[in-house]
């Protein structure tokens, strides 16, 4: 990479992931998971059951 | 519970095309995550190599007058001698600490043939203890001669910074007369040879940087006294963890303790910025992978309402249907995260390389 400002020499780009991250993102994830299923299936529960026998 | 979970699995398995599109959304989502994170987080790691063995140490010892007033003499709060050298003793002596290094710092003037003369910024050092300039990494790399050598037979050497080599038209072997005022209040001269010229990494500092045997220093300046001790510890991250030990040593002394941290203030500054930056990137990227997950399950949902209402029309609980779903979106948040590791992963593997 450039040197950044304020300095002259050049750095490497490097990417330094973490145990911790990988364990939040995981956690995250499944958390995301869930609440993007439970919004649209609370939704149709709402309705009566004939209402979702004629659904088309 | 188990047998909900069995089913929300054949039912993620039976949509394979749509659960597929979920998952690799949220693979995608899940690594760009950890490719930021990990790329911040290599920064902190480079900034604080840069800090800590680009010449300000794990932490500095220096008078605690240092600290919240201002020098009205040269060295009026530097250490003598004797505090010094014994407080190096024992800082050498403690496991966790490598080395302790006196440094005088001042300022003065540099001229050659009496010709051209600038301004200049000198550290006095003890050169076999300052191993980053020997070593010559990227920042403080010698781009011409060595670092002095046998400064006890003959102190009278000195290492340019590049951009003030130049400005006097200095080569290695030549000739500076470094003029300074002396701790008693005069002007005293004397002359070294430049035994090497050297880039500080720092374009301001490449213009002013001199570095100079301590024992030269202290004699140009008229002194025994040093500015700081500056202290390397074997762990480079224990700062935190030993700062209490090194501080208890010099408990009950005129000294005080200074962590890298607290001497460059700007990495604190420089952190918060870069992780409310990622916070917020964070916040957006989740935010489009709730929407892209949610519109997929919506979609899964919808085109399920007949089987839905069949299942409700057997007796099925309304809350045995959500945790069914549910689990399919822990599922496909789960497999997606796991493959959104696996991916950054992939990019872990030749930063390694480059580091080894």
């Amino acid at each position: 990479m450039p040197p950044p400002p304020g300095r002259s020499t050049e750095f490497p780009l490097l990417i330094l992931p973490t145990m911790g991250m990988a364990i939040w993102v995981l956690l995250a994830m499944s958390l995301l998971g869930i609440i993007a299923s439970y919004l649209p299936i609370n939704k149709i529960l709402k309705k009566k059951v004939v209402e979702q026998l004629s659904h088309t | 519970m188990s047998q909900w979970f069995k089913i929300a699995w054949r039912n993620v398995a039976r949509n394979r095309r749509r659960s597929m599109v979920a998952i690799w959304t949220v693979a995608i989502v899940s690594s760009s995550i950890i490719v930021a994170h990990g790329y911040i987080n290599f920064t902190f790691w480079g900034l604080t190599r840069v800090i800590v063995q680009g010449g300000t140490g794990n932490m500095q010892l220096v008078d605690k007058r240092m600290v919240n007033d201002f020098e009205t003499e040269l060295l009026a709060f530097g250490l003598d001698s004797k505090t010094a050298n014994e407080t190096v003793a024992k800082l050498e002596a403690t496991q966790p600490v490598r080395r302790a290094m006196q440094r005088l710092l001042f300022t003065g003037i540099v001229s050659k043939d009496d010709s051209i003369s600038t301004v200049f910024r000198a550290t006095g050092i003890e050169s076999k203890k300052e191993k980053r300039l020997q070593q010559g990494n990227a920042a403080g790399a010698f781009v011409k001669g060595a670092m002095f050598k046998d400064t006890d037979k003959n102190p009278y050497q000195a290492v340019l910074a590049i951009d003030l080599a130049k400005k006097l038209s200095i080569d290695v072997g030549d000739e500076v007369v470094l003029l300074a005022n002396t701790v008693e209040g005069g002007i005293n001269a004397i002359d070294a040879t430049v035994s090497g010229i050297y880039d500080t990494g720092i374009p301001i500092t490449n213009q002013l940087d001199i570095k100079v045997p301590l024992a030269l220093a202290q004699q140009l300046l008229l002194t025994d006294k040093v500015s700081n001790i500056v202290v390397q510890l074997r762990d480079i991250e224990a700062t935190k963890s030993i700062l209490p030990q090194i501080k208890a040593l010099v408990k009950g002394t005129k000294m005080t303790v200074q962590p890298w941290y607290d001497i460059k203030p700007y990495f604190k500054a420089v952190e918060i910025i870069y992780y409310s930056i990622f916070t917020v990137m964070g916040v957006i990227i989740m935010t489009v992978a709730l929407l892209s997950v949610a519109n997929v399950m919506g979609t899964t949902v919808n085109e399920r309402v007949p089987e839905i209402g069949t299942l409700r029309a057997f007796g099925i609980e309304k809350w045995q249907l959500r945790l069914n779903f549910v689990f399919e979106g822990l599922i496909i948040g789960f497999i997606g995260a796991v493959l959104g590791i696996i991916l950054a992963s992939c990019w872990h593997l030749p930063s390694v390389k480059q580091v080894l």
